[in-house]
């Protein structure tokens, strides 16, 4: 008798479980739009942890600085209504607007000392010391009136404003202590839950002194495996599926007609580290040689499925010190295999490619090798974990080549530290960059950093392979999507259903 | 008495195990709260402030004693409890265990039965074929194909997640967890049901089973007699692959996006948390042994030729 009560409450469960699917399809409600990402936040501590998957929910949704990044890259008013800075680049006049924190306090000149006081204290230990860094040329903060702020700087930086729109520059309520797991800001969105392992959702913040958010409620869901993240979005659970971790797939959302593929810019470089302090890569013939081995174009069809722009250096089309550089070592192979013969480097030499796990370095890690051995180079392909990566790659530069896609704006300072796992040490370079960082024109710092991007070029410092487009899927009935990723923030306060 | 002591050695030594390995691991939980561009100052000056500078046996004692006090310490990343952690993501955890351990000791029982019955008939050998092909199949390939089909053909089931108010939207909380049942108690099925044949075959086999047909009753009420001997091996078995289970939760949470255990101690030893993986991975073992001893004493009690 048992085995038949065993099959009848299997039955029962089954029967059960099919009633409990047909009855309840999940209601649709407009007003909430749910987003997919990949990587969730460890803590909410924005000013404190590393990783971009903190400024992306909270930065300008829920926490704001006294400017902003647009989507098209400039610099617009924020907290700040207004700002004025003096010619000779060493004192910054900001204007507060009225607002108020989440948790009804008003902001005051007073939260904005306290906040940029923190990143102002170079013994910090509670401040990333990447933002203490930014803002190292800033002597001092004061308020000269009820609603205004002066930044007084040692030496001239072009880039404080930008700082000033990043986690650096966010201005948080005076006194505020716990900064894990709890977010009051003046930003469009409140914070309204964590669901830790799934989803932060973000609320319509009522009072917010601008133009309020256009949806009631934003939720940020977070997919540790990128086919989870596809799948939620083919069964219609997200509606914005906010990266693509592997091009080749998207000919499968292209064919359904009720999403949308978008594609914008980035400021991520895919670039081959050369690792210029060691043999035979410390001779420039060498590096040269590599580059002009790589038929690029080829290489992004074949890592990338064609989506990716060629760049010559390590500038970003959108920079306004780009240039076109994509000539200064071209696809020639014969030319290749002429300079490693002079600079004596014997066929067969061997080297290793250390690959981390992410799509852009397995999938083009193939082809680099086989081009490399084309002229002569034995490659060895090494897949290291990203914490090994970090230990011996980037920390002990113990390596020859590697892929790493750089995602910084204004990154182009990196190659001026010659302890940077490039380990490129060029002092004309380190000249034009320290030039560019205190030009009093904008016109001359763009002339300093375009002389570097082509010094670095003609050093063949790295070979950068493709610049990665900002690819998302949309459903089609959702606006407002941001198009490029030009800060570390993902501005959700223009999203909507139409 | 002399089980218990071997499992708590066991356990102890399970401790030293886990927290060797951990610290062998490259990279530290400074590295990820700072970043790749922080200075050796800044990473120093948090490793002391961690306690990362202490002798690793005065660490080993001190975790040990906070354990065995009860006290699974906090996040060093989130400050968060890690008792509080690891409760709430029992919350998905412990349902889709047990859940794919149940409906599989009973899919397992009841198949084992029928086929060793009819070992000799076509339905058998096509249901041992069935069987070895869940053997075969890894669990996130059938996770992946049953998301294709019920998520985005049929969508009637949602492709992952969880609610975020939990049991509280009790359907759709139990809506979620179908598929990654399903998918966690297919590979665990077609291993059990293999037990279950073979020990049912066995009975089929034995003296017990020729005299109770002899005496007149039905093949299939003498066979039930034997329910609790097939059930025996099964439970030991299930009990053994709990541990399967849990490392099989964390492919499946990951492929359904559940904020389970087993993808909260993924992202936690990524994230070189240490302090929290520790304690999650001591509970884990906890668990595991306290089943196994339980399952030994059901034992005891379930097959007659084992009570004294």
């Amino acid at each position: 008798m048992k085995s038949r009560r065993l099959l009848v409450v299997s039955l029962a469960a089954i029967v059960g479980i099919g009633a409990v699917v047909s009855s309840c399809a999940p209601a649709e409600n407009s007003d909430v739009i749910t987003l997919g990402l990949t990587l969730e936040p460890v803590n909410l501590d924005i000013s404190g942890t590393a990783g971009q998957a903190i400024p992306q929910v909270l930065l300008d949704n829920v926490y704001e600085g006294l400017v902003r990044v647009d989507d098209d890259g400039s610099i617009v008013p924020a907290l700040a209504s207004d700002y004025i800075v003096s010619d000779d680049g060493l004192t910054y006049d900001f204007t507060l607007r009225e607002a108020t924190f989440h948790n009804g306090e008003s902001l005051t000149v007073d939260d904005v000392v306290w906040s940029l006081e923190r990143v102002l204290d170079d013994k910090s230990t509670v401040v990333l010391p990447t933002q203490l860094a930014q803002f190292a040329r800033v002597a001092e903060v004061a308020s000269t009136a009820d609603n205004q702020v002066r930044l007084t700087l040692t030496e001239r930086d072009n880039d404080l404003l930008y700082s000033l729109t990043q986690r650096g520059g966010v201005i948080f309520k005076k006194g505020t202590t716990d900064f894990a797991n709890t977010a009051n800001g003046t930003g469009p969105f409140t914070l309204a839950q964590w669901d830790k392992g799934s989803s932060i959702t973000l609320e319509r913040y009522a009072d917010y002194w601008g133009r309020r958010a256009d949806t009631a409620s934003v939720v940020f869901r977070y997919f540790a495996d990128a086919a989870a993240l596809s799948n939620a979005l083919l069964a219609g659970d997200i509606d914005v599926m906010t990266t693509v971790q592997s091009p080749e797939s998207l000919s499968a959302y292209d064919s359904r007609d009720d999403l949308r593929v978008q594609s914008g810019t980035t400021n991520c470089e895919v670039t081959l580290g050369m690792n210029n302090s060691r043999a035979p890569f410390n001779d420039v013939r060498v590096r040269t040689a590599v580059r002009q081995a790589l038929d690029k174009d080829a290489l992004i069809e074949a890592a990338w499925a064609g989506y990716g722009t060629r760049i010559g250096s390590f500038v970003p089309p959108t920079d306004e010190w780009y240039e076109d550089l994509t000539d200064v070592a071209p696809y020639d192979p014969a030319a290749s295999r002429d300079l490693l013969a002079e600079a004596g480097v014997a066929t067969g030499t061997e080297v290793s490619l250390d690959v981390p796990p992410i799509a852009y370095a397995t999938n083009s890690s193939e082809f680099i090798a086989a081009a490399l051995g084309e002229v002569g180079l034995d490659v060895t392909i090494t897949p290291v974990t990203w914490e090994e990566w970090l230990d011996r790659v980037f920390t002990k530069a113990d390596y020859d080549l590697t892929i790493v896609c750089h995602i910084e704006r204004n990154d182009m300072a990196i190659y001026a530290n010659p302890d940077y796992y490039f380990r490129f040490d060029n002092a004309e370079y380190q000249g034009f960059i320290a030039a560019a960082a205190s030009s009093p024109t904008a016109t001359e710092r763009s002339d300093n950093l375009r002389k570097a991007a082509r010094l670095l070029t003609e050093q063949s410092a790295s070979d950068w392979l493709w610049l990665i487009p900002n690819l998302q899927v949309a459903k089609r009935d959702v606006a407002g999507v941001p198009r490029n990723s030009v800060g570390d923030s993902y501005f959700a306060a223009r999203l909507e259903r139409v | 008495m002399r089980r218990l002591g071997t499992a708590l050695a066991a356990v102890l030594f399970s401790t030293i195990v886990i927290f060797v390995l951990l610290r062998a691991l490259p990279g530290d939980v400074a590295t990820t709260r700072l970043g790749t561009d922080a200075t050796p100052q800044a990473l120093a000056d948090l490793r002391r402030e961690y306690g990362f500078d202490r002798p690793l046996i005065a660490q080993y004692f001190d975790w040990l004693i906070d354990i065995v006090r009860g006290d699974l310490g906090r996040s060093l990343l989130s400050g968060a409890s890690v008792k509080d952690d690891v409760v709430s993501r029992l919350d998905v955890t412990l349902p889709l265990i047990t859940a794919s351990t149940i409906v599989s000791i009973m899919i397992a029982a009841a198949i084992g039965r029928r086929t060793a019955l009819r070992r000799d008939h076509g339905s058998g050998v096509l249901t041992m074929s069935l069987i070895q092909l869940g053997l075969a199949i890894p669990p996130f390939v059938l996770a992946i194909g049953l998301i294709f089909l019920f998520a985005v053909q049929f969508k009637v089931l949602p492709a992952g997640g969880f609610p975020v108010s939990g049991w509280g939207s009790f359907s759709e909380a139990l809506r979620s967890l179908i598929l990654p049942t399903v998918a966690l108690a297919a590979a665990q099925t077609a291993m059990l049901t293999r037990f279950a044949r073979s020990s049912s075959l066995e009975f089929v086999a034995s003296d017990a089973f020729r005299t109770a047909r002899a005496v007149g009753r039905p093949r299939n009420d003498a066979l039930l007699t034997a329910q609790r001997l097939v059930l025996s091996p099964v439970l030991t078995v299930a009990s053994l692959q709990v541990a399967t289970l849990i490392t099989g939760a964390v492919v499946i949470e990951s492929v359904f996006a559940l904020p389970g255990l087993g993808s909260m101690l993924v992202r936690d030893i990524a994230n070189r948390d240490y302090p929290k993986v520790q304690s999650v991975l001591f509970v884990v073992v906890l668990v595991v042994f306290a089943l196994r001893t339980i399952v030994d004493l059901a034992n005891d009690r379930l097959d007659p030729r084992r009570v004294a």
